[in-house]
């Protein structure tokens, strides 16, 4: 409507470039919302599976092998930290594909009395944690963390250059 | 052992101020002599030879070196008619328990204790009887009356790799898992085995046999 109204306005081009302007900021808005909205739906690797078999999936995609470990008692857990994990997963995973080039990599979930803790490590060419980029398209550490935190959980990185890398994402029960 | 003969005590604690302690209260029990002062487990386990007290009151922290427990064991590895000793303690901490009692010591006590319960402890130790501070005693029967949880196979294993001297960070390499969780399986196998450090967890996993 805004657009239209722009174009009926044309004759008067800075009546017409204030709509312009107001379309372009509910767009930018709608996009946010939209990409909110799939951030929060569940990953489709949790339709019907258990966290533990969504993780197994999300690892098989990988062109590197990974190794899925699972330690303690598996036990029901939230669908919000199903979800959480699973994403933190897919992040950490799309990471090491991107940037490490590694040459093993291990996803191991850890059943705590208490807590459940997502750990994915590498053994590629690591990267100084205190530069890392902030990462634009949902994907990368801050929004690792930000999952993490909403949880109520932490999150850890372990790396330097040549020393590969160990994320840990640790939330609470 | 008859009644009237004095019971020979031997005394090792690193700190000369407790020694006279010691020394100033047994002067004051009938039948107890305190025959050599040792600084050092080392000292102790030489007097222990030389000596062939009864009893030997034994300090757990002794500074550098060899520590109260070691001398313990030591001591007790000269066969039958080896002294007996009597763990005398500041620290009321299950991992020191467990380890004196491992290494054969006959008694635990905690240096709060009155002159009276030091000199039945000491008459029990050379009787051959076990000597425990009621609160020490207390303690080991809540511990067998709700038994620390078992550990885990991770836990195990973690605690295998420590046993061997590995470090954190390559204990995480190893496992395929980050140093932050090596340091939460620790915690938790510290909590279970009630120690602090890695070598009090390596100490009691080794006496414990929890290491197969």
């Amino acid at each position: 409507m805004l657009l239209q109204a722009a174009d009926r306005a044309w004759a008067d081009p800075a009546l017409a470039r204030e709509h312009l302007h107001a379309a372009q900021r509910i767009g930018v808005r709608n996009l946010a919302e939209a990409r909110g909205l799939v951030q929060d739906l569940a990953p489709a690797d949790l339709d019907g599976n258990s966290v533990e078999e969504a993780l197994r999936n999300v690892a098989a995609r990988e062109p590197v092998p990974v190794r899925v470990r699972v330690d303690g008692t598996a036990r029901e857990l939230p669908g919000r930290a199903q979800s959480a994990l699973v994403r933190i997963a897919q992040g950490a995973l799309a990471n090491v594909r991107e940037h490490a080039d590694a040459s093993e990599v291990a996803l191991t979930l850890t059943y705590l009395d208490d807590e459940v803790v997502l750990d994915i490590t590498d053994d590629g060419q690591g990267f100084d944690p205190a530069t890392a980029p902030a990462g634009g398209r949902g994907h990368g550490l801050p929004a690792m963390r930000a999952r993490t935190a909403q949880l109520g959980g932490r999150l850890t990185v372990e790396s330097a250059p040549g020393q590969g890398t160990a994320i840990s994402a640790a939330v609470p029960l | 052992m008859s009644a009237d003969r004095v019971i020979e005590v031997v005394l090792c604690d690193d700190h000369a101020m407790v020694r006279a302690g010691l020394r100033a209260l047994l002067a004051g029990a009938d039948g107890i002599e305190v025959v050599g002062e040792a600084a050092t487990g080392q000292q102790a386990i030489d007097m222990a030879a030389a000596l062939r007290p009864d009893v030997v009151l034994m300090d757990l922290q002794l500074g550098d070196g060899m520590d109260g427990v070691e001398a313990t064991r030591r001591i007790q590895s000269g066969g039958p008619g080896s002294p007996r000793v009597l763990v005398l303690t500041t620290y009321d901490t299950d991992a020191d328990l467990t380890r004196s009692i491992a290494a054969g010591a006959t008694g635990y006590l905690l240096k709060a204790e009155s002159a009276d319960e030091l000199y039945s402890a000491i008459r029990a130790a050379a009787a051959g009887r076990t000597a425990l501070s009621p609160p020490v005693a207390d303690r080991m029967m809540a511990q067998l009356r709700a038994p620390r949880p078992a550990l885990t196979e991770r836990e195990r294993e973690i605690l295998g790799q420590l046993a061997q001297g590995v470090g954190n960070r390559e204990i995480a390499r190893r496992l395929f898992i980050s140093e932050a969780t090596v340091k939460t399986h620790l915690g938790r196998i510290y909590e279970k085995l009630g120690v602090d450090t890695r070598s009090g967890a390596v100490a009691v996993a080794k006496e414990q046999r929890l290491l197969s």
